[in-house]
């Protein structure tokens, strides 16, 4: 996929490294488009700069999917920065990447994993946070302030019904917009499974959905 | 009418929500930092993909070479470091004979039309580069015969991957005519170069051999034009996929019939009808994308859908034509049930009209 990149980040280089081929200078104003790929090349040829860029096109994705997922802004912050860290060290040990955006994810994912583990978090669940009505403390913070509405809440209260590989199969397709390869890879399942479980997974979803509505109609 | 819950469009409300940048924004910083103090070099690079992946583009390149090396070793009773030395050598020079012979067992273990182009192509750059590296070595004394023996391998070359190009099918052409042509112009540009270091001693051989590519260029680039005018042959995956998508349309169509025939449907059937079209547009637009494996594995998971509609329509549809049955049922039996009790109740209508009159005529009534 190809993305804008303002040439200002490319041009702004005060690194002693550049980029090799990519131009050098250009209009401030003007805008290219280069793939991840084209920018990860740089990044392997030792380009440290090249790497901030890809941080700045997928760190939000990241961060928004590890929110979503727990509600709990201390830990999306843990999970993001410790994917990026994780990310260079796998590059500098010259290690391939195939797909930039769907190693971010995977990162993200195993790293979410570890860290939930290790902080016995039963508690920051999205099942019980919706049962508990538990909101993050601070008030101005992104969860608050943009996520926790009624409708996501109750999508929410909904995704928690259905089994985990589900919650993230629909969660990367439908928030983080992945494509089926793409899912497959931070999966680890094949892309018929893919679609088999987005199909039922849509269907359970909607099905959940339909019930807390009219549980809600019920007690109003 | 009540609207319809659609989880993927409260997804899309979920995304069009801001992110909150400013943390980051401010991370930024330190990862930058980070980065820099712990930076990636390329030898490090270099020496870590080796070490950490056999199969990389190194052992890749040299894996096709495997049974060349082997074959070459068994000829010259162990000589395989000669075949390795050889690959440098120009026309004239000791072990070049030896580079041709591996060419040769290369071309004889390449079967297909399209690899076999590939590699004469690349071959061919080898002809111009050994012809650059001859007159660049000292143009004024370089041997005319080996100018015109290592030109006329390099026409051979060439009119060979012109040849493999046309029997190429027209998929392959599209794919790979316009690579093939511009190597070959690649080359065509050295001979060029060669020919004016050469001057007034350049061989008939070198000028027809740069005709030669000019030709092949072009007519590489012609059959690549014809192609794109020509239908497009399925491959084979290509017709799975089509295949499939076919019968997840009639499988629809099939199930859109039932609704309408029998007059019959559920929420849960209308809700499975509706993924079902989803994935049948999804395996379209694989197939329009060419993903064809993708394109297959939807369309399947669309009739599979279709067959799950089909069948909760089928079991609506008994239950309602029971509920129906019965219903006419019961008002063809009501008639007989609404006749015998008129019936009693005109009687005791009657009697009581009787009992009345002779009431009446007795005179207790009145009383």
């Amino acid at each position: 996929m190809l993305y804008h990149i303002q040439l200002t980040m490319l041009t702004c280089n005060n690194s002693n490294q550049s980029f090799v081929s990519l131009p050098a200078r250009m209009e401030l104003t003007e805008t290219i488009e280069y793939s991840d790929q084209e920018i990860l090349t740089k990044v392997i040829a030792g380009d440290g700069d090249a790497f901030a860029i890809l941080y700045d096109r997928h760190a939000s994705a990241a961060y928004r999917h590890i929110l979503f997922r727990c509600s709990d802004e201390e830990l999306a912050k843990d999970v993001v920065s410790q994917t990026f860290l994780h990310i260079w060290n796998h590059l500098r040990a010259g290690k391939p990447i195939q797909s930039f955006r769907a190693f971010v994810f995977q990162s993200a994912r195993n790293t979410f994993i570890d860290l939930t583990r290790k902080k016995d978090f039963k508690n920051l669940s999205l099942e019980t946070i919706v049962e508990e009505n538990k909101e993050p403390a601070d008030k101005t913070n992104l969860a608050t302030e943009s996520i926790i509405n009624e409708e996501v809440r109750e999508l929410k209260a909904a995704l928690s019904t259905l089994p985990l590989i589900y919650q993230e199969i629909l969660t990367l397709r439908y928030l983080d917009e992945l494509d089926i390869s793409e899912i497959a890879k931070v999966t680890g399942k094949k892309s018929s499974a893919i679609y088999v479980s987005l199909h039922r997974g849509v269907r359970l979803l909607r099905k959940a959905l339909v019930e807390a509505e009219k549980t809600l109609h019920v007690q109003s | 009418m009540k609207k319809k819950i659609q989880p993927t469009d409260i997804f899309k409300t979920v995304r069009k929500q801001p992110v909150d940048t400013t943390w980051i924004a401010s991370w930024r910083t330190t990862l930058e930092k980070h980065v820099a103090d712990h930076p990636i070099t390329r030898v490090q690079h270099q020496e870590h993909t080796q070490h950490a992946n056999p199969f990389s583009s190194l052992f890749l390149q040299l894996k096709p070479m495997i049974p060349l090396i082997l074959a070459i070793a068994v000829v010259l009773g162990g000589g395989s470091t000669a075949a390795i030395a050889s690959q440098n050598d120009v026309p004239g020079e000791a072990l070049y004979n030896i580079k041709l012979a591996t060419e040769e067992v290369r071309e004889a273990m390449t079967f297909s039309k399209e690899k076999k182009a590939e590699l004469k192509a690349q071959l061919a750059i080898r002809r111009a580069d050994e012809l650059t590296n001859l007159v660049g070595q000292d143009a004024e004394n370089v041997s005319g015969e080996l100018v015109a023996e290592t030109a006329k391998r390099y026409s051979k070359l060439v009119h060979e991957v012109k040849n493999l190009t046309k029997d190429f099918s027209a998929e392959a052409r599209l794919a790979l005519a316009p690579g093939l042509a511009k190597r070959i112009s690649e080359t065509a540009e050295k001979l060029e170069t060669t020919q004016e270091e050469l001057g007034e001693t350049t061989t008939t051989e070198l000028d027809e051999a740069l005709e030669d590519a000019v030709e092949a260029e072009d007519e590489i680039l012609e059959s690549e034009k014809t192609a794109a005018e020509e239908e497009p042959a399925l491959t084979k995956g290509q017709e799975r996929a089509a295949g499939k998508i076919k019968a997840a349309t009639n499988k629809l169509n099939s199930v859109t019939r039932y609704v309408t025939k029998f007059n019959v449907t559920t929420e849960q059937a209308s809700t499975t009808l509706g993924a079902t079209t989803a994935l049948l547009a999804e395996a379209e637009a694989f197939f329009a994308a060419g993903s064809y494996d993708e394109a297959f594995v939807t369309a399947q998971t669309s009739i599979r859908a279709a067959n799950e509609a089909k069948k909760t329509l089928r079991e609506t549809f008994v239950k309602v034509s029971k509920e129906r049955a019965d219903a006419a049922r019961a008002e063809t039996d009501r008639p007989a049930n609404t006749k015998k009790n008129e019936g009693k109740a005109n009687a005791k209508a009657n009697a009581n009209a009787q009992v009345e009159v002779k009431l009446k005529t007795e005179g207790v009534l009145e009383l």
